[in-house]
C-alpha cells in the first residue's frame, strides 16, 4: 500500500513551488470535461403577473393548459424509463 | 369589522386554497366581484412563483415541457409555499418534491437534473473568495501535512448522479444543435460546479477526485482525504489534483486538525 | 471595476430620469454608459453575498447615483418585521450607499408564508399605526430615511375609512419617511376605484415626494366589466403622461424612474422613455413649481 504520508509530503511540497495561484489552469485535457452554465438572474420584480387566463378562471392558474404527463426532450433520453428511483 | 390580522389570515387562506368567500365578503363589489378581484392576486402568486421556479429549472422544463412543469410547479407551491421576501431563495426542494411526485415516477433522472441547476443557481450568488497563497503553507510543519484541513470556496458544489446529468443538461441547452439522444444507462457523473470570473462551470471529476474533494469538504483531514481517494483508486494521483484544485480556486483555506 | 478603497460615499440622484437597472441590460449598460440621471435595482436581486451580479453593480455604482428599491420586506404585514432581511438590506445599503432607498406601502406574508406580491393594506387607522411603526422600525435598523411607494390595487375593502392619498401622506408625515409617487399606480387606481387621479396628487405635499416611477399597464376586459394591471410590460401610455405633467407642475421636478420588468426590450427603449420625462423635467412650468 501506498504510503500517504509520502504521498502528502510530496504533494504539498510541490503546491508550494507554485506562484500565485488562479493565474495558470493545469492543461491535461482529461480534466477539462466542462460545460458552462447561463445563469438567468434577477427574479424580484415588483410588477403584477398577467398571463392570458389571469382572472379569467375561477380556479388558480391555467389548469386547462397543463399537461399530467411530461412531454418535452425527455422523450429523448433512452434506456432509463422503467429505472425507478436514483 | 375585521383587524389587520384577521384580514391578512383571510387573505392569505384565500390566495392558498379555491375558497375566497370569507376575503370576498370584505371587498367592495363594484362591476367585478369579489371573487375575481381575488382570482388576479391568486394568479399573480402563482404566475411569479411559477416563473421563479422556470428562471431557476430552464432543463427541468425543457424535459418535462411547458404544460407538465406549470402542474408540477403548482403541486410544489402548494406544499412548498415560499418562505421569504426574497425570491432567490424559493425553490430548493423542488429536487426532492419531484422524486416524490407521482405523475414524474419514471423519470427518475429530473431529480437530479434539478439538483445540478439549483446548484448553479446557489453557485452564482454565493460569496466571493479570494485565492489560497501556496507560499503560506511554509508556516506548517511538514509532520503535520496529514492533518490539513482545507476549506472549500463558497462557490463550489459537489453532487453526483446515477444518470449522466451533464450531457442532459447540455443537450438541453437552447444552442445546443447536436443530437439529443442521450443513453441513460451510460454512467453517471460526478460533477464539480465551479465558479470562475462569475461564469459558472460543471467538471465531471473522476470517483477517486470526487471522493478526495467530498472528505475535504465534509471537514476532513488531508490524509483521510487521500486514504478515501485511493480507496476509490490506487493510482490516485494526488500532487496533481490539490495542485489543480488550488489553482483553480476550489481550496481556499486551510487550518491544522 | 473594484470598489474605491474607502468604499462608496453617497452620490446624490439629480432630479433627472433614470431607469430600472436589469440584469438582461447590465452589459449593455456598462457598454454604452448611457446619459441617464441614475439606476434603480431591486434590492433582493442583491441579496447574495458575492458573484457576478455585484461586480455589474459595483461597476454601474461607480459612474452612477442608485436608488435601491425593495419589493420583499412586507411593511404592512401584521407578522414581526422580518430582522434577517431588514439586516441584508443595511449590509448593502452601507456598502453601495444609494442616495435613496424604497418599499411598498403594502404586505405580502402571513404566518411565516410570503405570496411575494404587493398586496393592499386596508385604509383604516389600525393600518396606518401599523405601518407608521414598522416604517419607523425599518428606518431605526438602517440609520436612515426610507421612501413608500402607493401601490396599483385590484380591490377596496369595504371597512376602508381613509382615503388612500391621505393614508400615503400620514405615514409620511407621522414616521418621517419620503414618498415614492407612483404615478402609473395611482392612475391604475384611479380608473379601478373610480377617483379623480388629480385628488390624490392634491393630498400630497411636494416637499414628502423624493422620487417618482412611471410604469406601463395593461387593460383587462372581462365580461362584468375590465380592471387595469400594473404589468410594468409596456410603455408608458398618454393619460400618465398627461398626470405626470401635473405631478411636476405640483412637485416641482423630481428623480424620475422608468420601471419595466416584464417582457423586457432593449435598452434603447428603456432610454427612449426616460427621455420624454427628462422633457417634462425641464419643461419650463417644471421649474416654476
Amino acid at each position: 500500500m501506498t504510503n500517504t504520508k509520502t504521498l502528502v509530503s510530496t504533494a504539498v511540497s510541490s503546491l508550494m513551488l507554485l506562484g500565485i495561484a488562479g493565474t495558470t489552469l493545469p492543461a491535461n485535457a482529461a480534466d477539462m470535461d466542462k460545460c458552462y452554465g447561463v445563469v438567468k438572474a434577477g427574479k424580484n420584480d415588483c410588477q403584477t403577473a398577467n398571463s392570458s387566463c389571469a382572472g379569467t378562471s375561477t380556479k388558480d392558474g391555467q389548469k386547462d393548459a397543463w399537461m399530467y404527463v411530461p412531454k418535452g426532450t425527455c422523450e429523448k433520453l433512452v434506456g432509463g424509463s422503467t429505472k425507478s428511483g436514483a | 369589522m375585521p383587524g389587520l390580522r384577521e384580514l391578512q389570515q383571510a387573505f392569505g387562506s384565500s390566495l392558498g386554497s379555491d375558497d375566497a368567500s370569507e376575503i370576498a365578503a370584505l371587498v367592495c363589489a363594484n362591476g367585478l366581484n369579489g371573487n375575481r378581484r381575488i382570482q388576479i392576486y391568486r394568479n399573480n402568486l402563482f404566475v411569479t412563483l411559477t416563473d421563479t421556479l422556470r428562471a431557476v429549472y430552464p432543463v427541468v422544463e425543457k424535459l418535462v415541457g411547458d404544460g407538465f412543469f406549470r402542474f408540477a410547479a403548482h403541486e410544489f407551491i402548494h406544499h412548498y409555499p415560499s418562505r421569504h421576501g426574497n425570491l432567490h431563495l424559493f425553490g430548493h426542494e423542488f429536487a426532492s418534491f419531484l422524486s416524490e411526485f407521482a405523475a414524474a415516477k419514471g423519470h427518475a433522472y429530473l431529480p437530479d437534473v434539478a439538483r445540478l441547476e439549483w446548484a448553479q443557481h446557489e453557485v452564482y450568488h454565493a460569496a466571493d473568495h479570494a485565492y489560497l497563497e501556496p507560499q503560506s503553507l511554509t508556516a506548517i510543519d511538514p509532520d503535520c501535512y496529514e492533518s490539513l484541513r482545507f476549506t472549500l470556496h463558497p462557490a463550489r458544489r459537489l453532487l453526483h448522479s446515477a444518470y449522466p446529468v451533464v450531457r442532459i443538461w447540455a443537450v438541453n441547452q437552447p444552442d445546443f444543435d447536436g443530437d439529443q439522444m442521450v443513453d441513460l444507462s451510460a454512467p453517471g457523473d460526478c460533477v464539480l460546479v465551479l465558479r470562475i470570473n462569475g461564469e459558472i462551470e460543471f467538471h465531471t471529476v473522476a470517483p477517486a477526485e470526487y471522493r478526495f474533494l467530498v472528505t475535504i469538504h465534509e471537514g476532513d483531514t488531508l490524509g483521510r482525504a487521500v486514504a478515501a481517494a485511493l480507496d476509490k483508486d490506487r493510482d490516485f494521483d494526488l500532487n496533481h489534483f490539490l495542485v489543480k484544485h488550488v489553482q483553480n480556486g476550489t481550496l481556499v483555506e486551510f487550518d491544522l486538525a | 471595476m473594484t470598489p474605491p478603497v474607502d468604499g462608496f460615499t453617497v452620490q446624490p440622484i439629480p432630479a433627472r430620469a433614470g431607469i430600472g437597472l436589469r440584469s438582461e441590460h447590465y452589459q449593455d449598460v456598462i457598454a454604452a454608459r448611457p446619459a441617464v440621471g441614475f439606476f434603480e435595482i431591486h434590492s433582493e436581486n442583491f441579496f447574495g453575498p458575492g458573484g457576478a451580479p455585484h461586480r455589474y453593480l459595483e461597476t454601474i455604482r461607480a459612474d452612477y447615483p442608485l436608488s435601491f428599491h425593495g419589493v420583499g420586506m412586507s411593511l404592512g404585514s401584521v407578522d414581526p418585521l422580518n430582522r434577517e432581511h431588514c439586516q441584508r438590506l443595511k449590509q448593502l445599503v452601507d456598502y453601495y450607499q444609494p442616495d435613496l432607498v424604497s418599499e411598498h406601502l403594502s404586505w405580502s406574508s402571513f404566518n411565516g408564508r410570503y405570496f411575494n406580491d404587493l398586496l393592499p393594506l386596508p385604509y383604516t387607522p389600525e393600518a396606518l399605526h401599523h405601518v407608521i411603526d414598522r416604517v419607523r422600525q425599518v428606518q431605526d435598523t438602517l440609520q436612515r430615511q426610507i421612501l413608500v411607494e402607493n401601490v396599483s390595487s385590484y380591490l377596496q375593502y369595504t371597512h376602508s375609512t381613509i382615503p388612500e392619498w391621505e393614508f400615503v401622506a400620514q405615514v409620511a408625515e407621522q414616521s418621517g419617511c419620503g414618498i415614492l409617487l407612483d404615478v402609473n399606480n395611482i392612475y391604475v387606481n384611479a380608473v379601478n376605484h373610480d377617483f379623480d387621479p388629480r385628488t390624490f396628487l392634491g393630498g400630497v405635499s411636494a416637499p414628502t415626494v423624493k422620487e417618482i416611477h412611471l410604469a406601463g399597464h395593461t387593460v383587462n376586459e372581462f365580461e362584468d366589466g375590465s380592471i387595469l394591471i400594473d404589468t410594468h410590460d409596456q410603455l408608458v401610455c398618454d393619460e400618465v403622461w398627461r398626470l405626470y405633467r401635473d405631478a411636476v407642475r405640483r412637485f416641482g421636478p423630481k428623480p424620475t424612474l422608468i420601471e419595466w420588468d416584464t417582457n423586457l426590450p432593449e435598452l434603447s427603449v428603456l432610454l427612449d422613455e426616460a427621455n420624454t420625462a427628462q422633457t417634462i423635467l425641464e419643461a419650463p412650468h417644471a421649474r416654476v413649481a
